[in-house]
């Protein structure tokens, strides 16, 4: 019996690329959003790893995880990358760990903390969005003819002519002084995988569930940000009432890493 | 060309590059813009000067810049290929390819990314002519799967039927008439074998709409095997087959009928393939932790040609020399699938004119 619950840890280890580090005791998971992997932590995890175990994983479909149990019925919809989530967690024999959620996985983390709260503390959304088409009464910033449009150019991405998504190819001619260790490829993300995911993504509506949040819960919300405005961290805020909304300086989708340091002082503050 | 060429070489060089150039501020601003892109563009520099690159692009265009190149121009500092739709002057789009890298600041100027733009008219249109074939062709497969479950599905019940009861009347016939039994027999062939290729096509519909499941549970490899000779001994070919069973059981985890189903279909094939006069020669061997079932026949062999295809659906190996060319081609793809599902493999050795051999590796229960 324990010997099957090693073999299915380890191959969820496997499945999803999880690195485990730090010298602290107290878990933080690292859930990265749509559109890239677990390297985009990678300006941000130096500041947790000498007080915290972190814990980065990638999802099935992106960087490094194996791509072979891509299924589709189980990711076609949150609740399948919520089950990732809750899968580490196990896993790792995680609890109340602090998760760390990007655009999209915040809203799968807030799916993975109904199913099973005692795995979490506290939640930390960076850039969240419950739904991104526009409703009555409603702002997500985005019509539905938007998201065709987004998921239109994806499909044309895939048939390779771009490699936006492909690896990145060795030897990057354009930065010769680069070491072999930084041309490794970052957010690589599977194309058929990418625009299934796009598609449940940009097309889901989770509101019904954003009020069912029990956790203290810290809203990064940036400037300027297209995809996720700030009328969305406030419905957030005003949804969750157990939640902080703090209006960064950083502008754009991903202050983590375009203001690592704001945000990791944000998130340290929220311990 | 001059060894130090001039200022208004390089001017030139830029204002008139055969791509479009864009300098763009770290906050996102365009600072500079070449001729090229003005003129694909449509835009006046004024209109341009210190407007977001952003603004530029169409929403979903926007979104894949936030969610794809800006992660990685972060990490890499630079992007090739990105993919983008920008909105001209005039309110038409233009499909783009672009690169940027981000030129840190230095003494002489401040940090800037810089892109180098290409138009794709022509590859876009080409992409949605490719993406249109394909998505008829999915549309095509779709339909053909649903026409095979259907089909299949509606066949099976009155198939059944009439093998139920056929069989009753052919008892009743022969106990009545007894001289009419080459008849009856004859038939009963027949219908056995409409039977079979129903349940056939009915499991390679299952399959394809991803509902053909196996019941697992341990059993020995050797009885199974023993189980589909049996299933063939009405024929009198299965004489042909010569099996020497193993001293100790091979427990496995499977489906005992669907394992028995595929060594049928195995030893089938190479009945089919080999004269009337060879045998053929089944053997196990446990090596690891797998059981390896050997099915070796002295038969035609495969051609070289059909080897790519053995497991296709509806694909016939045409034999010339062979008596029986029945069937629908769909035994080893089926056989094949049922192995997947038992975390197995098969494989095919194959010499024309000397015979095939087919192995059949399934993982042994571990203890």
């Amino acid at each position: 019996m324990l010997r099957k619950q090693l073999h299915s840890s380890r191959s969820v280890i496997r499945r999803n690329n999880v690195s485990v580090c730090g010298n602290g005791a107290h878990p933080v998971l690292f859930a990265h959003g749509f559109g890239c992997d677990q390297t985009m932590w990678r300006f941000i995890l130096p500041a947790f790893q000498d007080t915290h175990c972190t814990i980065a994983f990638d999802y099935v479909g992106a960087g490094k995880s194996d791509i072979a149990a891509y299924n589709r019925k189980r990711y076609a919809t949150l609740q399948g990358y919520a089950s990732d989530i809750l899968d580490i967690c196990e896993a790792l024999d995680v609890y109340d760990c602090t998760f760390v959620g990007h655009s999209v996985s915040c809203m799968s983390g807030i799916l993975a903390s109904i199913r099973q709260p005692e795995r979490f503390k506290r939640l930390v959304l960076i850039a969240p969005s419950p739904c991104y088409i526009n409703d009555t009464g409603y702002t997500g910033g985005f019509e539905r003819s938007d998201i065709e449009n987004l998921l239109e150019l994806l499909e044309s991405n895939h048939l390779g002519w771009s490699t936006m998504m492909a690896p990145m190819i060795m030897g990057n001619p354009g930065l010769p002084h680069l070491s072999v260790e930084l041309t490794e490829s970052f957010c690589r993300t599977d194309p058929e995988i990418a625009q299934h995911f796009a598609r449940v993504t940009f097309l889901s509506d989770f509101r019904s569930d954003v009020a069912r949040v029990r956790h203290p819960a810290l809203i990064l919300q940036c400037r300027e940000d297209v995809i996720a405005p700030e009328c969305v961290g406030e419905y957030m805020h005003k949804q969750m009432p157990n939640s902080t909304l703090a209006l960064m300086n950083a502008t754009g989708h991903c202050p983590h890493l375009s203001a690592p340091a704001e945000t990791a002082a944000l998130i340290r503050a929220f311990f | 060309m001059a060894d130090h060429p001039s200022e208004s070489f390089f001017q030139d060089l830029y204002e008139q590059a055969p791509c479009g150039y864009l300098t763009l501020s770290v906050d996102g601003t365009i600072v500079q813009a070449n001729q090229t892109f003005l003129s694909w563009s449509r835009y006046r520099w004024h209109e341009l000067h210190n407007r977001r690159f952003t603004d530029l692009m169409t929403v979903g265009a926007q979104m894949l810049y936030q969610l794809h190149v800006v992660p990685r121009l972060h990490l890499e500092s630079v992007v090739t290929e990105a993919l983008c739709d920008l909105v001209c002057a005039d309110g038409t789009i233009m499909p783009v390819l672009f690169n940027i890298r981000y030129r840190p600041g230095g003494a002489d100027q401040q940090e800037v990314y810089r892109l180098a733009i290409f138009s794709i008219y022509t590859r876009r249109a080409y992409e949605r002519e490719l993406l249109d074939a394909r998505k008829r062709a999915e549309d095509l497969s779709t339909m053909h799967e649903r026409f095979m479950a259907l089909v299949s599905h509606e066949l099976k019940a009155p198939v059944a039927s009439i093998t139920e009861g056929f069989q009753q009347l052919a008892r009743r016939l022969h106990a009545i008439y007894p001289r009419e039994s080459a008849v009856t027999q004859y038939l009963a062939e027949q219908v056995a074998a409409m039977d079979s290729m129903v349940t056939a096509l009915f499991d390679v519909s299952r399959i394809e709409a991803g509902q053909f499941r196996v019941h697992l549970s341990v059993c020995d490899m050797s009885t199974i095997i023993q189980q589909a000779i049996n299933e063939l001994i009405p024929h009198p070919a299965a004489q042909r087959i010569s099996f020497e069973p193993p001293s100790s059981s091979i427990a496995v985890i499977g489906d005992q009928a669907r394992l028995a189903q595929v060594m049928r279909i195995v030893l089938e094939n190479a009945l089919k393939y080999s004269p009337a006069y060879t045998t053929i020669q089944v053997r196990t061997v446990v090596y690891l932790e797998t059981v390896q079932v050997s099915v070796q026949d002295d038969g035609y062999g495969i051609a070289q040609e059909a080897m790519p295809h053995l497991f296709e659906r509806f694909h016939r190996v045409i034999q010339p020399y062979a008596s029986d060319q029945s069937g629908l081609g769909i035994g080893l793809y089926l056989a094949r699938e049922i192995i997947a599902l038992h975390h197995g493999t098969i494989e095919i050795v194959t010499a024309e004119g000397v015979g095939t051999t087919v192995h059949v590796h399934i993982p042994l229960a571990s203890v």
